[in-house]
């Protein structure tokens, strides 16, 4: 960790599209990849994440900020998550998801997860193909195979395919 | 509306072990229904820990999904229910769960009301342990759930008054604990050094209630 304790340290984060960020390093440390960059001493200069693009990087941070703010009480964090995510397309999801795994944020994950999980819950196959540009690989009888072999999963399903 | 075009395949070109986080979070109905995706999606249901059952199946579909699920241990395994199941069957699922080290277990009957099985009371991986609308909660015999953090109990029938107690005895690093609707005890006793957070509805009768925590 930092040397000289007691005066906040910066670091710098770079995406895979070289945007430079400024984080806070307790923040950024919620970063289980970035946390052990600083341990191992390599965090002096700018730290490269070439996992993640200048959009997600921003998010991802304006969360570590967010979260890292507020004191150990599990209700205030995990209302905070519920809002960070409220207002994101499953799009961006997805980016996020991706980040929060090379980031190794497990929290940050979890959460994205699960708000992935609540959306597809109610989707249909198709829909859940087409926004996660699934291919289907299976031949037509392959498919109807699977769709037999798991009927029961297909029966009373109601799905709202908007947005 | 459809302008956006995932030139990647996005959610596929996840680690599996990050589909498998997304699917953990489904109820098992809709994790089975996602192997129709892709064959990459095929089997990976099957490696997901939560089995979380929510009224759509029967018997025979639980008995195959749990047959067919490979993974090692189970993290979460619930039952939201409103089957009729024999004692029986419910113990051979509950067996099943502790088999694979489950952490965590719900077991909520809507109608029916079930009669637990005895291997409950001595799981020894459990964490947080919920019931409800079954019993008996025993008087007697082993009760030791040594992981067991916490424990939500609603309309749960009790074999006497002292079950209550003999049953948070054998959880010592309990530390929360719901009671809701427990009527059927008429002198409700709750004493533990562990438990943080208590939270005890007496509706449904004048019980006398004794407490001894740090709560």
């Amino acid at each position: 960790m930092a040397a000289e304790t007691g005066t906040p340290t910066t670091l710098t984060l770079k995406s895979n599209d070289d945007e430079l960020f400024s984080v806070a390093e307790s923040a950024a440390i919620l970063s289980v990849t970035i946390r052990n960059m600083v341990e191992d001493g390599c965090a002096g200069g700018v730290i490269p994440l070439d996992n993640v693009d200048g959009k997600t990087l921003a998010s991802v941070i304006t969360y570590m900020n967010g979260i890292s703010a507020i004191p150990a009480d599990e209700e205030k964090k995990k209302s905070y998550r519920d809002k960070f995510l409220s207002d994101k397309d499953f799009e961006t999801l997805a980016d996020m998801v991706l980040a929060a795994n090379y980031l190794n944020m497990s929290c940050l994950m979890d959460a994205v997860s699960a708000k992935i999980a609540q959306v597809m819950e109610k989707k249909s196959v198709g829909w859940v193909r087409r926004k996660f540009g699934i291919e289907n690989d299976y031949t037509p009888e392959e498919e109807a195979a699977v769709k037999e072999e798991h009927k029961w999963t297909f029966e009373g399903v109601e799905t709202d395919d908007d947005n | 509306m459809e302008q956006n075009k995932p030139s990647i395949d996005r959610l596929s070109s996840l680690p599996d072990s990050v589909r498998r986080r997304i699917l953990s979070f489904l109820p098992t109905k809709f994790s089975v229904r996602t192997s129709i995706l892709a064959r990459r999606w095929r089997y990976l249901w099957s490696y997901v820990p939560n089995l979380i059952f929510v009224n759509w199946e029967n018997q025979e579909i639980i008995n195959r999904v749990m047959l067919l699920n490979k993974s090692q241990s189970i993290h979460t395994f619930a039952l939201y229910h409103n089957i009729e199941c024999s004692a029986y069957q419910l113990e051979t699922w509950v067996t099943f769960a502790i088999t694979r080290r489950v952490r965590r277990l719900d077991l909520y009957f809507q109608s029916q009301f079930a009669s637990l099985p005895r291997c409950l009371f001595t799981c020894k991986t459990l964490v947080c342990l919920r019931l409800e609308n079954c019993g008996h909660i025993p008087t007697s015999g082993a009760v030791c759930l040594p992981r067991l953090e916490k424990l939500y109990l609603t309309y749960v029938l009790y074999e006497a008054d002292e079950s209550l107690q003999y049953l948070i005895s054998g959880c010592p690093v309990l530390e929360e604990l719901e009671i809701d609707s427990c009527g059927a005890i008429a002198h409700c006793k709750v004493s533990s050094p562990t438990i943080k957070r208590l939270v005890i509805d007496l509706r449904w009768g004048g019980n006398r209630l004794d407490i001894n925590t740090p709560a």
